[in-house]
């Protein structure tokens, strides 16, 4: 779309919103290299998106994803200068911020950075009343030194109005731009994950991510990259 | 009774079922028909194993078929 608004002239089909979709994969996973590598881009038969192989949806969420990127910058001081004359970088960090309402074994098993799981058969008809059960999956939670590394998706839309994407169908679909964000590796950060039970409030817990190099990406890329999707239609 | 352990590409590290622990490439443990159906109506993959751990039922060999060999070129000169 074209800049209007006279003297302070704008692009509405640059606007994004929520919600967003936010995925992840376990680095068994090939690194993405397109979006059509972690989600169908165009709708299936029942008007779904699903994730490709091996990516999983967080799901539902009671909190907005939130992503940073900051920088540390020092200044070269010199004697004679009041001022500093020249800036350099320090550190670059870069988080995202999951946050999971969906309390199920794949989510609890990256919050507690565990791969350690059970299932646990329900008892045999036979079995006492006292000790029937039903079936259910254990997430063990321990110490660890080391943290899990993963891959992780945020996919989000344009308001609608503001650019249009037709799918090829059938049915033809339309639907606004999609914009995403990959983080080929990222690990578990230092902030901590807390959830309280409380009545008429959804149980949802944040999960922060540390971006950290992909050793495979090359100079420049190596935090992953934004995938800006352009209006138009899908050839059939 | 036939003897399993959890199957290696499954998707949980144990599984329980009354009271007994299956653990990949764990000591063979015999099942009854009923715990092995519980424990597949729980997502379990299960793998059939002598008492030895090697499995019980193996897929048979691939039939060996001839191949033509690599064509190697005979044209190219040597030097002169």
């Amino acid at each position: 779309m074209a800049r209007t608004g006279g003297r302070t002239p704008w692009d509405q089909g640059n606007a994004a919103t929520g919600p967003a979709r936010v995925l992840w994969a376990p680095t068994t996973v090939a690194v993405p290299t397109a979006p059509v590598d972690v989600i169908q881009q165009v709708a299936d038969g029942s008007g779904e998106y699903p994730p490709k192989t091996g990516w999983i949806d967080f799901g539902l969420a009671a909190d907005a994803p939130s992503y940073s990127t900051a920088r540390d910058t020092g200044g070269l001081e010199y004697q004679q200068p009041t001022q500093e004359l020249f800036k350099a970088v320090s550190s670059i960090t870069r988080q995202f911020t999951a946050q999971v309402a969906e309390i199920d074994p794949e989510n609890l098993k990256i919050i507690e950075n565990t791969s350690l799981t059970a299932a646990v058969a329900t008892s045999a008809a036979a079995a006492a009343i006292g000790v029937k059960t039903a079936a259910h999956t254990k997430v063990f939670t321990g110490l660890y030194t080391d943290l899990i590394q993963i891959r992780i998706a945020m996919v989000s839309y344009r308001p609608v109005g503001s650019g249009v994407v037709t799918e090829p169908g059938p049915p033809v679909i339309t639907r606004p731009p999609a914009i995403m964000r990959i983080i080929p590796l990222c690990t578990l950060s230092g902030d901590s994950s807390e959830f309280s039970a409380g009545r008429g409030d959804p149980v949802n817990m944040s999960v922060t991510f540390d971006v950290v190099p992909d050793p495979s990406a090359g100079a420049g890329k190596e935090h992953g990259w934004w995938a800006i999707e352009t209006p138009g239609s899908i050839a059939a | 009774m036939t003897q399993y352990t959890l199957a290696d590409k499954s998707d949980f590290a144990e599984a329980m079922v009354d009271g007994i622990t299956i653990v990949v490439g764990g000591k063979p443990t015999e099942l009854t028909e009923d715990q092995v159906k519980r424990l597949k109506d729980a997502g379990v993959k299960l793998k059939e194993v002598n008492e030895d751990g090697t499995e019980a039922n193996p897929s048979p060999p691939k039939p060996v078929t001839a191949s033509a060999g690599a064509a190697i070129s005979t044209t190219g000169k040597g030097s002169e």
